[in-house]
């Protein structure tokens, strides 16, 4: 049996596979969240090695957390509140050490112009602005943006992995999205573009 | 602190209308008023083009390596190893605990814990009509229990622990600081929730509400403080 085993399953049916100590669904598991949360984690922290070893305390943390799980929220939203904590706690080692990593920007894959039609590299152009102008945001504005536009949650969702009201979450997706804008107003992006 | 200006209820709504995560009764609220509101229809197209765009970047990144499961796993292994060292192994029994469990044996039956019941029942009974006598009353008078001889003060060496949340822009160094000057030290954490599990050694007059309030007042650093077992 191996990970692909699990495709279909649910996220809860296969959080309970992984106990007790069924490497193969945890390992499923694994590979249905890693590059989400890898991805969290690279927005939040803008530093790929540090985005890479706190999936590791990410994924430990829920290894450890399967038999206490309650099942009171969503797989995912108890996956995503484990990585803000870890974010958080990661950022604050990065203030604290001012850490050398390799920004997000540094290991971007910069399309290619000829690899596709004109629209396409416009597009892709655009990605590369956004992610630009992303990371002259605050940490706590990205994480947001990431949140709510990539990761499609809801605000009651994001509430409850952040810790904060679903109001401040509704305004504070609204200014982020609004400072995104004037950023990449900032780079050149018109508002016929957007 | 966000700036204060005048937005459409509906427009702050958007970014989930776009997704389909709003509530049936949001979502009919947003179109409606989408019908009449050229701001919100301007905000509407700069919230999905937005959404494409960073959807985009993002997808562009690349995944974590592959060594960063096998880190994963090695440090599971560890976790798992940490754990069997703490269960104790089963030690075969020699003849003297053979003999004992045999003798306990003994006060395993049903009617020890029934016995032992009605001796405390009894021995309630016995206290309170010692206590309704004029030696009982007069020792009410004088004081509480407390103080005929039980000490106020905890037990010397006493810890008190507690669960503390930190704010999110506190830095570790104006942590370990305030835990220095009050000579707290972080035993557990972070769990789950964004936790750590605080111990402070018990001293004077300290008690665990003290201890509490003395965090909370730390609002720039600490964000809650509990009891660690409410």
């Amino acid at each position: 049996m191996d990970a692909t085993y699990w495709q279909d399953a649910t996220d809860l049916d296969l959080l309970k596979a992984c106990v007790p100590d069924n490497q193969q669904a945890f390992e499923a598991l694994y590979q249905r969240y890693e590059k989400r949360v890898f991805h969290y984690l690279m927005t939040v922290v803008n530093d790929a090695t540090l985005a890479e070893e706190i999936l590791v305390e990410v994924m430990l943390a829920v290894w450890k957390g399967l038999t206490t799980f309650q099942g009171q929220s969503k797989v995912s939203t108890w996956i995503f509140g484990i990585a803000h904590h870890k974010a958080v706690d990661g950022l604050r080692k990065v203030t604290s050490q001012q850490r050398g990593g390799i920004p997000i920007d540094d290991i971007m894959e910069s399309p290619d112009p000829k690899d596709g039609p004109f629209e396409d590299t416009n597009k892709n152009r655009l990605a590369e602005l956004t992610n630009r102008a992303m990371i002259n945001l605050s940490a706590d504005h990205r994480e947001i943006l990431h949140m709510a536009f990539y990761e499609g949650q809801s605000y009651p969702e994001i509430s409850e992995v952040l810790g904060i009201p679903v109001n401040t979450v509704k305004t504070r997706v609204y200014y982020a999205k609004q400072q995104l804008k004037k950023t990449l107003q900032h780079h050149g992006v018109t508002e016929d573009i957007l | 602190m966000e700036p204060e200006e005048s937005i459409h209820t509906e427009a702050m709504l958007l970014p989930n209308y776009v997704n389909r995560t709003l509530p049936t009764e949001e979502e009919q609220q947003v179109a409606t008023h989408l019908k009449t509101c050229v701001t919100c229809q301007q905000e509407l197209q700069e919230v999905t083009a937005m959404q494409a765009a960073i959807k985009n970047s993002i997808a562009q990144r690349p995944g974590p390596s592959p060594a960063a499961f096998s880190t994963l796993m090695r440090r599971i292994e560890q976790e798992k190893q940490v754990q069997t060292q703490r269960i104790p192994q089963p030690i075969a029994p020699s003849w003297w605990e053979t003999v004992e469990s045999a003798f306990r044996s003994l006060f395993e039956v049903q009617w020890v814990p029934a016995l032992a019941s009605v001796l405390i029942v009894g021995q309630t009974f016995l206290l309170l009509s010692l206590m309704g006598t004029p030696g009982g009353q007069h020792h009410q008078e004088t004081g509480p229990i407390i103080e005929r001889g039980i000490p106020q003060a905890p037990p010397q060496g006493s810890v008190l622990k507690v669960r503390v949340g930190f704010q999110a822009h506190a830095q570790e160094q104006h942590i370990r600081e305030f835990l220095q000057t009050i000579q707290a030290r972080i035993i557990d954490g972070p769990s789950a929730d964004g936790t750590y599990t605080l111990a402070i050694a018990q001293q004077g007059t300290m008690t665990l509400n003290t201890f509490l309030a003395e965090l909370r007042q730390q609002t720039n650093l600490v964000q809650r403080a509990a009891p660690l077992n409410p």
